[in-house]
């Protein structure tokens, strides 16, 4: 059997109660190696994946089949900058909460329509880049709050990461 | 994970003897017993072509017909009293097109309003009973899925003529943008063939296995743009390691090298002035001739077309003008599929090109500029999706102990719920790595509701009415309560075929809800099970012998798996009471087996599932534990 990637090493017997951060042994911050998730990812895989375990008995198949959708779950949350900061929100017991339409800033929406109207007029690739750009000042932002996790930075995490949420909704609309 | 090991099959010794052997556990220092492989397939189950494929000593084998033809028509006929697939049925359609069925695999799933807008014209009679698509012939109406299930074990046959051996597992490969209706109905048309399924593969990701196993082929980003007879598919996948990452998929159900074939015919039509409609034999015949000028004019400038008394001259310019279109549909798909993949087009490695259509000069000639690449057909691209379902179905079925490769898929399109209004509330959304489970919480709205109706729809759009209606769920035996106090949690989970299961729990009490399933546009349960049962007593079998001889084989395997299991580690993870109180479970359902007591066997094989519950998380957690750390299990 190969020897799996030096971080992985660290990783427990691999258990549901582990959080995220834990099963992928990565650091638990906003800021993340992409790269390394994913090879986390993949190392965790060739050890679980149903395609593994297609001659063993129904018990082993079904907890194959668990353990990979929580990997899957996993990566999926840590992949995006959104579900990722929405998770950490979670891990300090504060809930996002996407679905209510609490108000956001007058400032942020005039933003918001002062580019949904210039997109109409065509102007759709210098938006898109000032839409990057504030994504990129909310994300710096967002990493350093969640280095110093009291509770004025989560509230105002919570604030950005809805935010963040609508950039990307309008980005991928466009 | 170590492969099991199984003995190989002593003709001379009983049943008994050979069990009880197992039944002892082998001293340490003891040569573990050579694995006999098994005969694997891989098949590409085509809209207008099938294959079957497999791997024996570590080479690639396309199995030929009996006049050496590697790719089968998909095309069945239904005699007076016979059924006949695949070259002899394709004669079969200039004498009885009527009860000729071609492109079955555009009916896989659909209901009969899907059809009409699905393929401008529809060569068969179709006749629809709940929404499910009928074809009518001699024989009667059969389903799509019965007539994908003569293609299939046609393909099985094939395949067991050429090695003399019986088909052990076969991995059949669908559409990436096959929806869960489509993939359902392929996976029950393997059931009544009675293929023993491994895998329901993604037809782009097979080709890249292909490609990728080549040894020639780079590691990174590849695109596979899949133009077949039916489907159109583009996928974007990572290949590192061994490991095919599908980052996202996009394409087309109902758009194919088919569609060039309809639209020659139109031109036709057009030029020789012919307005009257033409009946569905004769629609047939003159497709048949277009896709031969089709063809053609892959080498040629022009080409002549006679129906009917009629002739035309077709040439390349004007062929390129009428398939204009159809390309440029699959580039804006090849465009929302990078946006969703969020690769830059430079990273790309390679794009692989899958499909007859693909040799058509002027797809090669789009993909090149829009890709700005020179995409690769090395290995023939009729025959690359077998090759790489052959690939997998060999390291699934264990011939290859130790193999890393792996394949993780996504799910093509966003799974959803109808909710008030007739809106469509996300709960999974496309191209998200399967298998994946989601949980949604409802409430009853009256008091003392004990059942609910959940309406599954898989599409983009925002309204029920625009996407595919999946099927609906009935919750029963909700316990009764004020409205609004239940708390019922329903879990949707999508396999590693991208199938989905339901399950449902109200939480207060931690009942599990009874859930009963009616899929809007496939079969449920019990149909495959009365459609099993015609094809048995059409064969002449008997249906009870038959239901005795699968319990009596699920016990044997399940037998066979804990014995290798035990054999590796029971001493080092179960105590000797817990090894003494499975191997009673053990003897108890072999003693079920012999005495051949079908109710007997089915409660042995649970109380057995059940007692190695703990053993079998055991075996999980230390392979996982030794994997990650490198050690062995005596170590641990």
């Amino acid at each position: 059997m190969k020897k799996a990637g030096v971080g992985v090493e660290k990783v427990l017997p691999f258990n549901f109660k582990l959080n995220y951060f834990e099963l992928f042994d990565l650091p638990e911050s906003f800021a993340i190696d992409l790269k390394l998730l994913r090879e986390r990812m993949r190392e965790l895989q060739k050890q679980c994946h149903p395609d593994r375990f297609i001659n063993s008995t129904p018990q082993e198949k079904r907890i194959s089949m668990q353990y990979t959708v929580f990997v899957n779950e996993a990566f999926t949350a840590l992949k995006s900058p959104v579900t990722r900061a929405a998770y950490l929100l979670k891990l300090h017991d504060v809930d996002v909460e996407f679905e209510k339409n609490t108000a956001f800033s007058a400032a942020f929406l005039m933003q918001q329509m002062d580019w949904r109207e210039r997109i109409e007029n065509d102007c759709s690739d210098e938006v898109t880049q000032e839409i990057e750009s504030a994504e990129n000042e909310t994300m710096d932002t967002l990493e350093r709050l969640f280095n110093k996790p009291d509770n004025e930075s989560l509230l105002e995490a919570k604030e950005l990461t809805r935010q963040l949420k609508f950039y990307e909704k309008l980005r991928n609309d466009l | 994970m170590v492969g099991f090991l199984l003995c190989k099959e002593p003709t001379l010794l009983s049943d008994r003897d050979k069990l009880m052997a197992l039944m002892q556990i082998s001293e340490p220092g003891e040569q573990p017993i050579q694995q006999e492989k098994k005969f694997a397939i891989g098949i590409d189950l085509g809209t207008t072509h099938s294959l079957v494929a497999t791997i024996k000593d570590g080479e690639v084998f396309v199995m030929p017909d009996e006049n050496s033809n590697l790719l089968m028509p998909s095309i069945v006929h239904y005699g007076k009293n016979n059924i006949v697939v695949g070259q002899k049925a394709k004669e079969a359609l200039i004498d009885d097109p009527d009860n000729t069925v071609i492109s079955v695999k555009r009916l896989m799933g659909r209901g009969v309003k899907e059809i009409a807008q699905v393929a401008k014209q529809i060569p068969y009679q179709v006749s629809s009973h709940d929404g499910m698509v009928s074809i009518r012939t001699q024989q009667g109406e059969v389903s799509p899925i019965e007539v994908s299930a003569e293609i299939l074990k046609a393909l099985r046959k094939q395949a067991e003529n050429v090695f003399l051996q019986t088909v052990d597992g076969v991995v059949i490969t669908v559409p990436a943008y096959f929806d869960e209706a489509q993939r359902q109905a392929t996976k029950d048309a393997a059931k009544l063939a009675g293929l023993n399924v491994l895998r329901l593969l993604s037809e782009p990701t097979a080709a890249a296995v292909a490609y990728g196993l080549d040894k020639q082929e780079k590691e990174g980003i590849h695109v596979v743009y899949d133009l077949g007879g039916g489907t159109f598919d583009v996928s974007i996948l990572n290949f590192t390691k061994g490991v095919f990452e599908v980052l996202a998929t996009g394409g087309d159900s109902a758009l194919g090298g088919d569609d060039m074939d309809y639209v020659i015919a139109e031109w036709f039509l057009n030029e020789a002035r012919i307005s009257k409609a033409l009946s569905a034999s004769d629609l047939k015949l003159l497709i048949q001739i277009s896709r031969q000028a089709k063809e053609t004019l892959t080498e040629k400038k022009n080409t002549g077309i006679t129906f009917s008394g009629k002739a035309a001259n077709l040439t390349r310019d004007i062929f390129n003008q009428l398939i204009n279109p159809l390309i440029k549909t699959t580039l804006i798909a090849c465009k929302k599929v990078i946006r969703d993949s969020g690769i830059d087009l430079d990273e790309i490695v390679d794009v692989i090109l899958v499909g007859g259509a693909t040799r058509v000069p002027l797809v090669k000639e789009q993909i090149k500029t829009f890709f700005k690449k020179m995409p690769l057909s090395s290995i023939d691209p009729d025959q690359v999706v077998a090759i790489g379902a052959a690939q997998q179905a060999d390291v699934l079925i264990g011939n290859r102990p130790g193999d890393e490769m792996l394949l993780l898929d996504v799910i093509p399109l966003s799974l959803g719920l109808e909710t008030m209004g007739g809106i469509v509330e996300r709960i999974i959304d496309r191209n998200t790595a399967i298998p994946v489970s989601k949980g949604q919480e409802f409430t009853t709205y009256q008091d003392n509701q004990t059942g609910m109706v959940i309406h599954v729809v898989q599409g983009e759009r925002e309204l029920v009415q625009d996407c595919r209606s999946l099927a609906t769920f009935e919750l029963k035996g909700i316990p009764a309560m004020k409205a609004g106090v239940a708390r019922i949690v329903v879990i949707f989970q999508v396999d590693a075929d991208g199938l989905l299961s339901v399950s449902a729990k109200e939480l207060t009490t931690g009942k599990e809800t009874q859930v009963v399933i009616k899929p809007s546009y496939g079969l449920t349960d019990e149909e495959v099970e009365t459609m099993l049962r015609k094809s048995y007593e059409h064969a002449g079998k008997d249906v009870a012998a038959r239901a005795l001889s699968e319990e009596i084989v699920a016990g044997k395997q399940l037998l066979m798996q804990l014995e290798a299991a035990m054999k590796e580690d029971a001493d080092a993870l179960l105590s000797e009471a817990e090894i003494s109180v499975l191997q009673e479970a053990m003897k108890n359902l072999f003693k079920t087996i012999e005495e051949k007591n079908r109710d007997a066997i089915r409660k042995a094989i649970k109380a057995l599932d059940e007692a190695s519950q703990s053993y079998a998380q055991r075996r999980m957690d230390t392979s996982m534990k030794k994997a990650l750390l490198g050690k062995n299990v005596q170590d641990v």
